[in-house]
C-alpha cells in the first residue's frame, strides 16, 4: 500500500513510493529508493511537506503482470535499432530476465 | 537548411562556454614542476561551494570509493588531477544549463556509475578517471542545448520523434555536425587529457581512439548499458550499436551483463548527494 506522510514523519529506511523531482524537473531519487538521513535533509531544505512511502505489499498479482508487460515492452522498444546484434541481444535478455525476478529497475520488489 | 544559417548555427555551438577562472588559475599552478598538490589544494578550498560540490561528488556511490574523502587536498591524491578537473567542468557545465534537458543529467551520473563498474571489473587502476569520462562523454550535447537557438534545437528533437533516428543522426542532418565534434572543441578548449577527450570524441566509434582505446570502449559500453537500463535519456529512446572492435577489446562475456547490471543499480536510486 501507499501512505502519503508528513515529510517530518518520515524516517531513514522507509521506502520511498514516487519519484522525487526538485521543481525544475531534476530528478532526485527514484520509486523505490531507501529514505537517508541525507535525503531528508535535502526534501527539508527544498521545501518538500508530504512523501508517499511504501507499506506493505502494494500491487495485486493482475496489475504486477500489466506493469511487466509494460515495461517488457519499453525495453523491446530501446532494442529496436540494433536488434540484429546478438551480443545485444544478450542484454536486453539480461535486463528481461532481470525485471522478471524484480530486481530491475523503480518499483517494489 | 540555408548555408548561411548553418554557418550561423555553427558560430554559435563553436562560441564554447568561458572557463570557470578557478580551472584556469588551478591550471596555470600545475604547469609549473614545483606546484605541491597541496597548493592546488588551497586554491580549490578558496572556492567553498566549489569545494563542497567536489567532495559531495567523489564520495559519491557513482564512484564507489572504500573511503570517506574528507578534504580536497585528499581529493586530489587519491583522485588525481584529472579527475578532479572532470568535476570541475562538469559541475560547471551543467550548471550553466540548469537543467533545461530534463534526463541528460541523469544519463551522465549514469554513464559515469555504469563506467566505473565495468572499469573495476577489468580490473584497471584508474577506475576513478573512467567514471569522470563517462560522466563527460555527452558534454557536447549539452553545449548544444544550451547555445542553439530554441528552433534549431526543437528541429533536432523533432527529427528525432518523426524520423525515428537517433539524436546523433538528427544533429548530422540539422546543423551538419554531431555532438561528439563539439566534445572534441570543449576537450581541446579545456586542454584534456586523451583519456577523457578521447572518450569524448569516440564514443560512438570506439576503434578511432589512438591514446585511450580502453577508456573509450569503456565509455563506448556505458553508454550503451545504461540506455538500455532506460535511465535519463540521451536525447532519443534508443539503445546505439555495439562496436565490435570495443567488445573484443573489453574482452567480457555476455554473461557479465546481469553482474554489471546489478552493481549499478543501487547507484541509481539516489541522486539527491548531487544537489
Amino acid at each position: 500500500m501507499i501512505e502519503k506522510i508528513p515529510l517530518d514523519e518520515a524516517r531513514p529506511g522507509m521506502i520511498l513510493a514516487q519519484q522525487l523531482q526538485r521543481d525544475d524537473g531534476l530528478l532526485l531519487c527514484q520509486k523505490g529508493a531507501e529514505l537517508t538521513e541525507n535525503l531528508l535533509r535535502v526534501l527539508t531544505r527544498l521545501g518538500f511537506e508530504t512523501i508517499q512511502i511504501e507499506v506493505g505489499q502494494t500491487e495485486t498479482p493482475a496489475e504486477q503482470a500489466a506493469r511487466l508487460a509494460r515495461d517488457e515492452a519499453e525495453i523491446e522498444a530501446r532494442f529496436v535499432r540494433v536488434a540484429s546484434d546478438p551480443i545485444l541481444a544478450e542484454l536486453k535478455r539480461a535486463l528481461i530476465q532481470r525485471l522478471r525476478r524484480g530486481v530491475h529497475g523503480p518499483g517494489p520488489a | 537548411m540555408d548555408p548561411a544559417q548553418l554557418k550561423r548555427n555553427i558560430q554559435r555551438v563553436r562560441n564554447l562556454p568561458t572557463l570557470p577562472p578557478i580551472v584556469a588559475k588551478i591550471e596555470k599552478l600545475v604547469e609549473s614542476p614545483t606546484t605541491s598538490s597541496a597548493e592546488v589544494a588551497r586554491v580549490i578550498a578558496q572556492d567553498q561551494v566549489l569545494s563542497a560540490k567536489m567532495l559531495r561528488m567523489a564520495n559519491s556511490p557513482f564512484f564507489g570509493m572504500s573511503r570517506k574523502i574528507s578534504s580536497v587536498t585528499q581529493a586530489l591524491v587519491i583522485l588525481g588531477f584529472n579527475v578532479i578537473k572532470g568535476l570541475v567542468l562538469t559541475t560547471s557545465v551543467f550548471e550553466m544549463m540548469q537543467h533545461s534537458v530534463v534526463g541528460l543529467w541523469e544519463h551522465s551520473l549514469g554513464s559515469a556509475a555504469a563506467a566505473r563498474v565495468i572499469a573495476a571489473r577489468l580490473g584497471q587502476a584508474e577506475v576513478e578517471e573512467i567514471s569522470v569520462a563517462g560522466l563527460l562523454h555527452d558534454l557536447g550535447k549539452v553545449v548544444l542545448t544550451v547555445q542553439l537557438e530554441p528552433e534549431v534545437r526543437d528541429a533536432i528533437f523533432g527529427l528525432v520523434d518523426e524520423k525515428k533516428i537517433s539524436f546523433r543522426e538528427a544533429e548530422q542532418e540539422v546543423l551538419g555536425l554531431t555532438h561528439t565534434q563539439i566534445g572534441l572543441w570543449l576537450a581541446e578548449h579545456w586542454k584534456l587529457p586523451e583519456t577523457l577527450s578521447e572518450p569524448m570524441t569516440y564514443h560512438h566509434h570506439p576503434e578511432r581512439a589512438r591514446q585511450a582505446p580502453l577508456q573509450t570502449a569503456v565509455v563506448h559500453l556505458a553508454d550503451i548499458i545504461i540506455r538500455a537500463r532506460g535511465f535519463g535519456s540521451g536525447g532519443d529512446p534508443y539503445v546505439p550499436p555495439l562496436s565490435e572492435a570495443a567488445w573484443k577489446l573489453l574482452g567480457l562475456s555476455t554473461n557479465d551483463f546481469d553482474a554489471i547490471l546489478e552493481e549499478i543499480e543501487p547507484g541509481l536510486l539516489n541522486l539527491a548527494d548531487w544537489v
